[in-house]
């Protein structure tokens, strides 16, 4: 099957069908998205920025981590399950979308520096958690990365709303 | 208010939002973000009130830590919704659900100035946990009533104008 293929399938979904249907389901679907994006872009930032050295330097790294991250993965859940609803919506035109695409690269990305963040540089974090000029420049520099790439993603987001009218509700 | 939206519309700063294509959209992308960032800081000062997080620090330290960047985010939230009811008057300015939003907000901001400026009444000194029913009542309250404005915010464009 190619990819025109695999877009009409999931398009055609029963899913997909009932978000098109329903009137409220596309707008229920965006707002639980902001929440979800809210919580993961806000926690990711706070841990982001204490690695960077910019603000909670008076806290270890690993307890900011233990505070932030569980919910940065229910952030990640609840926009991921939400957007995964408005993709099916209309995912023939979500996935010709350049912008879309654009941004499901930056979010593989993300993905790839949160990997290398987890299995390489946080293997030595008990050397560094405690004193904030002592962390890393590879785990500073993935921080940046990391901030970086998630606002991307946010405005590529954003841009899909503008490139393609998904929901035929939608006044703007 | 009609009147006033349609002169907005006309003015000379609204036509230059309407005529650039990226102005709205750079706009919501920064609103977003300051969402994100005034809901988070909120909500780490809220699990610490209830004993979740950072309880090796005071409920006053994490409000220091946490409150600059909660208004700071409110400033960001105010500036970027004054340009996108600049870019769409007729839009924002007759629309039930933006008003419900506003009157929201404006409640929001009072109860955590309120909050601010009493917290050293009821903080909690490091490493204190104990959580008393108000108290998550309200925690939950503060989140829920988050929630219901970001509702609100989405719902301006699903909502016909008066």
């Amino acid at each position: 099957m190619d990819l025109g293929g695999i877009l009409t399938f999931l398009h055609e979904t029963p899913v997909g069908a009932w978000v098109r249907s329903s009137e409220n389901a596309f707008p229920a679907a965006e707002v639980v998205h902001v929440i979800g994006i809210a919580l993961l872009f806000g926690t990711i930032a706070i841990v982001d920025l204490r690695l960077i050295g910019v603000v909670g330097r008076t806290r270890p790294a690993k307890a900011v981590m233990k505070d932030c991250l569980p919910w940065t993965w229910l952030g990640f859940a609840i926009a991921a399950s939400s957007g995964l609803l408005m993709f099916l919506s209309n995912a023939e035109l979500y996935g010709v979308n350049t912008e879309f695409r654009i941004k499901m690269v930056l979010l593989a990305l993300a993905g790839v520096n949160m990997l290398v963040f987890e299995f390489i540089l946080r293997r030595d974090i008990a050397v560094w958690s405690e004193d904030p000029a002592a962390v890393p420049m590879a785990a500073r520099l993935s921080a940046i990365v990391s901030i970086g790439l998630w606002i991307s993603v946010v405005t590529y987001g954003r841009w899909v709303g503008f490139t393609l009218n998904a929901s035929p509700f939608a006044m703007f | 208010m009609h009147d006033f939206a349609n002169w907005l519309y006309y003015s000379s700063a609204s036509e230059t939002i309407q005529n650039v294509s990226w102005i709205i959209p750079a706009t919501q992308t920064v609103h977003i973000l300051s969402i994100a960032i005034f809901f988070t800081s909120i909500l780490m000062i809220v699990l610490r009130a209830m004993g979740l997080a950072a309880r090796e620090q005071s409920l006053q330290q994490v409000a220091d830590r946490f409150m600059p960047w909660a208004w700071g985010a409110a400033l960001l939230l105010l500036l970027s919704g004054l340009v996108l009811i600049l870019g769409e008057p007729t839009r924002e300015l007759l629309n039930p659900a933006f008003w419900a939003k506003m009157a929201l907000v404006l409640v929001v901001v009072v109860a955590f100035w309120q909050l601010q400026v009493r917290l050293p009444a009821f903080d909690k000194p490091a490493g204190v946990t104990a959580v008393t029913a108000p108290q998550v009542l309200v925690s939950v309250a503060i989140m829920a009533a988050l929630c219901v404005v970001i509702f609100l915010g989405r719902w301006i464009a699903y909502t016909q104008p008066f």
